[in-house]
């Protein structure tokens, strides 16, 4: 008799539903799982290390390449942690506007994660609703950075520069004419907070769209329904955060139990799941979507009426006016060293978490006082989440497997840093 | 030679042909896909004398379904083919015996004559096959039917009483419970106040 | 061109020129003879198709079966494909495939059968010619709606189609039995699936919506000028087989996938048992000489 054994897959690192490098070795039997071993490593670019040689605000590039669905936010962190070890506040208008990114950035991750989570699970049409809301928010990061993707527009001491009173516009092409382009540029002919009102006044529409597809599919509910069961204790053994945790039933939340900027000044609500499966997180995530909507509202509100600098003045940290540095020695010679130099952070280490769309996104910061980290240590959210894979697989199928990598959300560039 | 005839000789040396390398092709995943084709050829000669309805039959439930599951079985058991030819001389005698039974047999009822009936007329083209059939299947042979349905209904549910086995480990969901789960009582929004910065 | 109107013609020139990748171990032959194998069959079956009244190559009598017979057939393409092609994704593949096809062929057969009980004959032309009627209250889909819907179901699970595609599964198996196809190979593939839809779309049209019937009345087709696309004709039976077509296409955009063992669950406990009670009320139906609509 040939004996019976488990059936190996190896899952990835190509894979379509490997959410970029994802290995994973499969054991099965038959199609049920007995164990499933994730093998990470292969997007590391050692993000860590290589801060440890640039001066601290060079850094802010390679936080956009953590998490690449959510650039923004990965700078908040670095920067918060900077900031607080340099006891230094960014101007309240700065906060505003750092809110409203983060909110964007967590509608623009958690567009992906439903476009992705959607695909993995076969729905395809999510999938391109998503990505046509997704456009709308990549061209606030270009009106405001100028890039699409890795903006770097958080600094140390507020963002680089006020937000911008036109629009990229949409130009002509072999494929696209007049017609389509003026129709395109229609809401695009104000400053970027008028394109945003009108985005957040579509924007409800368009989630009631996405869950018209999804939340009450037979199909769909039977693909997610006590999927990836994890409990309350258990999650937070796991070391889980954000949705994961919420999905859970956790109560927990970093912008009301630790709020930071100026998230205590805003009005919204905690989405909170019941039974901790794939259900859930889908369902908390699709409501933080509605809240973040709300927030951004609020911040374009305040910003509409409350205008002032972004930057602080104090010129060791932050760059000088271009035109200043003309005619003024000690702003040319300011501008030159922090190009240069950079500044030097005095000794001590500081720990900033923030409430990153995936989790908690902590930067922890050791400095000797010169002017590069001595250590920077990153907490991404995603790895806590992945290391909880074995536990939330065994047991379901194959297919399933798919379904929960998408619920866990998770994007190889901050897990392997 | 007729163009029927021709078409029997076709038919008739890819089922003897294919027969043959079931039972000497290594792999049994080939040889499985050899039964295939016998059957298959063997399907067009029933065809031939006009035997439409068995001759899908045959290709519907020997080659759609009793050759797919076989294959299934094959392919999912990686059989180490050296180790089954190990006891091939015990067997051979037993073996050969049977085949000489068989052969003495078959040319016993050959020679007889009981085929000799010259060939039948052909029918009428308004004769069904499927009718006839069916006529004979529920009138003379109700019983037989009826019995032979009944015990393949026995074999089934052996079949699964036997292989049935809940496993520990596997995490099982109750799709009426899935299904009907209500989006509003899985996701509640939480009031919070936001805690006092220190 | 605008709008890419040529793309799917410029996607079978590249297919056309792509080089064929034979994996290592890979059993060469049967690699091969796999896509042939699952386009045949689909092609095959039109043999017996009627398009309008007496527009069909063999007349046979046994017609029905045919076709379910050489539908059976398509999922050897499949089951060698993925065991020939050494690979663990395609064997996972073509495990899946063969089994739901065996669950589905199933469902399929009874809800055929409860359609030649209706028409009383196994010629596809004569079961259309029993759907005559005033306005569309002959068409077999009204009394037989149960199995209508069965057999719409299942013909999307034979073809291996959205929501029913695990043994393709992108996103889990990554293309399933296809997986180490490239070129032509890969393009077979796709066009015995496309030629799979057409014909469960063209069967379906058949043996519940009426073929080539009109859905205006017979003494319509006698109005001058626009007679001809009143009365009977082809181009029914193309708009009728159109229609299904697009479900086809609007299920794939539209449902996520169902899991392998729900697939199985929805054929052995839902769609077989909807079968059978439908075939016995049916059969009970015309022994009680009750015929509203199967006179």
């Amino acid at each position: 008799m040939p004996e019976i054994r488990n059936y190996t897959l190896n899952f990835g690192p190509q894979h379509p539903a490997a959410h970029g490098v994802l290995r994973m070795v499969l054991e099965m039997d038959g199609e049920v799982i007995q164990r499933a071993d994730p093998h990470i490593g292969l997007l590391h670019r050692g993000t860590e290390k290589l801060a440890e040689s640039k001066p601290y605000s060079q850094s802010i590039g390679y936080m956009d390449r953590l998490d690449y669905v959510s650039m923004m936010c990965n700078e908040h962190g670095y920067v918060l942690a900077i900031e607080k070890l340099l006891g230094i506040e960014a101007p309240v208008r700065a906060q505003y506007i750092r809110v409203m990114f983060d909110e964007i950035t967590r509608i623009l991750n958690h567009l992906l994660w439903l476009g992705a989570h959607a695909i993995d699970i076969g729905a395809m049409t999510v999938f391109l609703y998503a990505f046509r809301e997704r456009e709308d928010l990549m061209d606030c990061y270009e009106a405001v950075s100028g890039a699409r993707l890795h903006a770097t527009y958080y600094r140390p001491g507020g963002v680089h520069r006020d937000l911008p009173d036109t629009m990229p516009q949409y130009e002509t092409s072999r494929w696209r004419g007049q017609k389509d382009v003026d129709r395109l540029n229609e809401i695009r002919q104000g400053s970027m907070l008028d394109f945003l009102e009108d985005f957040s006044r579509r924007f409800p529409g368009c989630v009631d769209q996405y869950e018209t597809l999804l939340t009450d599919n037979r199909i769909w509910k039977q693909r997610t329904v006590s999927i990836g069961v994890v409990t309350p204790e258990r999650a937070m053994q796991l070391g889980f955060s954000g949705p994961m945790l919420r999905g859970s039933g956790v109560e927990w939340d970093l912008r009301k139990k630790q709020p930071y900027e100026v998230y205590d000044r805003m009005d919204f609500d905690i989405p909170v799941g019941v039974t901790g499966d794939s259900y859930d997180r889908y369902l908390v995530r699709i409501e933080e979507m509605r809240q973040s909507n709300e927030i951004i509202k609020q911040c374009i509100k305040w910003l509409r009426d409350n205008p002032g600098p972004v930057m602080l003045d104090n010129h060791k940290v932050t760059p000088p006016k271009r035109e200043e540095m003309k005619a003024d020695m000690e702003s040319l010679i300011h501008h030159f060293k922090l190009f240069t130099e950079g500044y030097c952070l005095p000794e001590g280490e500081a720990y900033a978490g923030i409430e990153h769309p995936k989790g908690e996104f902590g930067t922890y910061i050791i400095s000797d006082g010169a002017n590069k980290p001595y250590r920077l240590k990153i907490r991404a959210p995603g790895f806590a989440h992945l290391s909880a894979m074995n536990e939330m697989a065994c047991g379901h199928m194959l297919a399933d497997v798919v379904a929960i990598i998408g619920t866990q959300d998770i994007v190889f560039g901050d897990v392997d840093r | 030679m007729t163009f029927q005839q021709l078409v029997f000789f076709l038919f008739a040396a890819v089922t003897t042909l294919s027969a043959l390398r079931v039972i000497t092709v290594r792999n049994p995943v080939h040889a499985a896909l050899f039964l295939v084709l016998t059957f298959f050829s063997c399907a067009a000669l029933w065809m031939l004398l006009e035997a439409e309805f068995l001759a899908i039959a045959l290709v519907l439930v020997y080659v759609g379904a009793v050759m797919v599951l076989f294959l299934f079985v094959v392919m999912m058991l990686d059989i180490n083919i050296a180790r089954l030819r190990e006891g091939f001389a015990g067997y051979l005698p037993v073996g050969a015996l049977v085949a000489l039974i068989m052969v003495s047999e078959m040319v016993l009822v050959i020679v007889s004559g009981a085929f000799d009936t010259g060939a039948p007329e052909p029918a009428p083209a308004t004769y069904s096959n499927t009718e006839a059939l069916g006529e004979v299947l529920y009138t003379d042979y109700v019983y037989q039917f009826e019995i032979a349905a009944v015990i393949l209904l026995v074999a089934i549910v052996a079949a699964i009483a036997l292989t049935l086995r809940r496993r520990t480990r596997t995490k099982y969901q109750n799709p009426a419970q899935q299904v009907s789960v209500d989006r509003d009582d899985r996701v509640r929004l939480v009031k919070m106040k936001p805690e006092e910065r220190d | 061109m605008r709008n890419g109107w040529l793309q799917p013609i410029a996607d079978a020139v590249k297919l056309l020129f792509k080089e064929i990748i034979v994996p290592t171990n890979a059993s060469r032959t049967l690699f091969f003879i796999a896509p042939m194998l699952s386009l045949a069959p689909a092609l095959a079956a039109w043999a017996v198709m009627p398009f309008a009244d007496g527009m069909v190559l063999a007349d046979i009598n046994a017609g029905l079966l045919y076709i379910l017979a050489l539908t059976s057939m398509g999922v050897y393409g499949v089951i060698i494909a993925g065991w020939a092609s050494n690979s663990k994704y395609a064997l996972l593949g073509a495990m899946r495939s063969a089994a739901q096809i065996v669950a589905y062929e199933i469902a399929m057969g009874f809800a055929l059968v409860g359609v030649l009980m209706a028409a009383g004959s196994l010629n596809l032309g004569d079961i259309v010619r029993a759907q005559q009627g005033a306005w569309t209250t002959g068409w077999f889909v009204w009394p037989l709606i149960g199995l209508f819907l069965v057999y719409i179901i299942s013909g999307v699970a034979e073809t291996n189609r959205s929501p029913f595609d695990v043994a393709e599964g992108e996103s889990e198996i990554v293309a399933g039995f296809h997986v180490e196809y490239s070129g032509m190979a890969f393009a077979v593939f796709f066009l015995a699936e496309y030629a799979n839809m057409i014909l469960i779309s063209a069967l379906t049209a058949l043996l519940f919506m009426g073929g080539w019937l009109s859905i205006f009345p017979q003494s319509w087709a006698q109005t001058p000028y626009i007679g001809w696309l009143i009365g009977d004709g082809i181009h029914w039976f193309l708009l009728k087989t159109t229609f299904f077509m697009f479900n086809f296409l609007w299920f794939r955009a539209t449902f996520p996938r169902y899991r392998y063992d729900q697939i199985m669950r929805l054929g052995w406990k839902v769609l077989i048992p909807v079968t059978l009670v439908w075939i016995f009320a049916e059969a009970a139906a015309i022994a009680l000489g009750w015929k509203p609509w199967l006179s």
